[in-house]
């Protein structure tokens, strides 16, 4: 295909990946009112930000795939969004937030968030499409922080 | 009372629901606050453990208090509540005179304490009675608020039955909220509250809050609607009307004489 439009998308796009990092991208999508498609295609540029690092050998490790086949970068960055949610103020708002969202993980009254919010990663990576897509627009969307960090707080107040 | 007339304010949240705590207070300074200073439940409730944190505030209960807003000397505070002052509810044994004890510790320092409570008829509620002077009635102009009256009526003739000084509490008045002065059907459940009211001897107040889309975004801010930008001229008076109102109520009611004295408590 010789489309000169198609050349000229392309083109601002990697140039896009070579000006901005991941987490530019990822801060981009948390704009408010952000239509979700944008934000969605912002993840994506996010991801790809992400793996170009790892063709130009900035990670560390050799294998951009876990044991299980998913890449690693996909688990790393949704850990990141729920870092910087609400949900990881302790270890029973993550709790909460796994089970409002129809998660079931494992949870040891010696974990930490850390740990907790790794497998919570993990499993929402493992779901389909759209229900990934839902709860990471959940993570992700900067909608009335306020609504939600006091429904939290009722939350871990009743257990 | 605070922001127009310079009054020092203390407002009580006295509601399991604790939805005046988080008009004023963001949820993180909440958390903060409750872990560090306690709230209400902690002054009221006997916990097993008494840990430092809440020994402290048995013996200062104004360390749980959190400030508002401070100008000129003048302040507006609020004594937060939170979801565990539902024990109290399930627990009532020997908690009536708690809140009055309690308030007597801190209400020197105010011209005014307000205690917001549940319309629903409670322990709590009848703490509140106890501990208060006036009471206020914030009403919506509607079928169910009709019953509510008929309700709360009740309730404040089982306390004053109950109560050894009957003359303590008394009613300031009805005042309507959520007025939006286009429907026959509200405008009729006016009439009707109104009519219940003048048959109870009980005022309703000439001033009202007016419905406004911009007490709803306000709430959602965490801003007194009087200091928002973006609320029409008439909604931000509207409250200093009903303060003026109010005040004006209180001083005719201290005024009135008494009917005859109660017995005495001790």
């Amino acid at each position: 295909m010789n489309n000169p439009k198609v050349h000229a998308i392309l083109g601002d796009i990697h140039k896009m990946l070579a000006t901005y990092g991941t987490s530019d991208f990822l801060n981009a999508s948390h704009y408010p009112g952000m239509p979700k498609s944008i934000r969605l295609a912002l993840r994506a540029l996010s991801r790809e930000a992400d793996s170009t690092l790892n063709v130009i050998g900035l990670r560390k490790s050799s294998s951009s795939r876990d044991q299980r086949g998913f890449p690693r970068t996909e688990r790393r960055r949704i850990l990141e969004l729920l870092r910087r949610s609400p949900y990881f103020e302790n270890t029973r708002t993550l709790a909460a937030f796994a089970r409002d969202m129809g998660i079931k993980i494992n949870v040891n009254p010696k974990d930490g968030r850390e740990k907790i919010g790794n497998r919570i990663a993990g499993s929402i990576e493992k779901l389909p499409d759209n229900s990934r897509n839902r709860i990471l627009d959940s993570l992700a969307s900067p909608r009335d922080t306020q609504t939600q960090g006091w429904i939290d707080v009722i939350k871990s107040s009743a257990h | 009372m605070h922001q127009n007339e310079g009054f020092n304010v203390l407002l009580v949240d006295l509601d399991p629901q604790f939805n005046a705590t988080q008009y004023v207070m963001d949820y993180q300074s909440f958390q903060d606050h409750r872990k560090n200073a306690g709230t209400i439940a902690d002054l009221l409730l006997d916990p097993p453990r008494l840990d430092l944190r809440l020994k402290k505030v048995r013996n200062n209960p104004s360390a749980a208090l959190h400030a508002i807003q401070s100008e000129n000397g003048k302040k507006f505070d609020l004594l937060p509540a939170d979801l565990s002052l539902a024990w109290i509810v399930k627990n009532p044994a020997q908690m009536d005179y708690r809140l009055e004890k309690l308030l007597d510790k801190i209400r020197p320092n105010y011209d005014y304490v307000f205690i917001d409570c549940a319309p629903t008829d409670s322990v709590l509620t009848t703490m509140a009675l106890t501990a208060s002077e006036y009471l206020v009635i914030p009403m919506r102009p509607d079928r169910f608020s009709i019953l509510g009256f008929a309700n709360l009526t009740e309730t404040i003739k089982t306390f004053r039955n109950n109560c050894p000084d009957p003359n303590e509490v008394k009613v300031i008045g009805v005042v309507f909220t959520q007025v939006t002065g286009n429907s026959d059907v509200e405008q009729q459940s006016m009439v009707e509250i109104e009519a219940a009211a003048k048959k109870e001897q009980i005022y309703v107040f000439e001033s009202s809050l007016k419905y406004s889309n911009s007490f709803i975004r306000s709430v959602r801010d965490q801003t007194p609607i009087f200091q928002t930008l973006y609320a029409h001229r008439k909604s931000k008076t509207a409250a200093g009307k009903i303060a003026d109102e109010l005040k004006a109520r209180i001083t005719a009611l201290s005024k009135a004489p008494k009917p005859g004295k109660g017995k005495n408590r001790e």
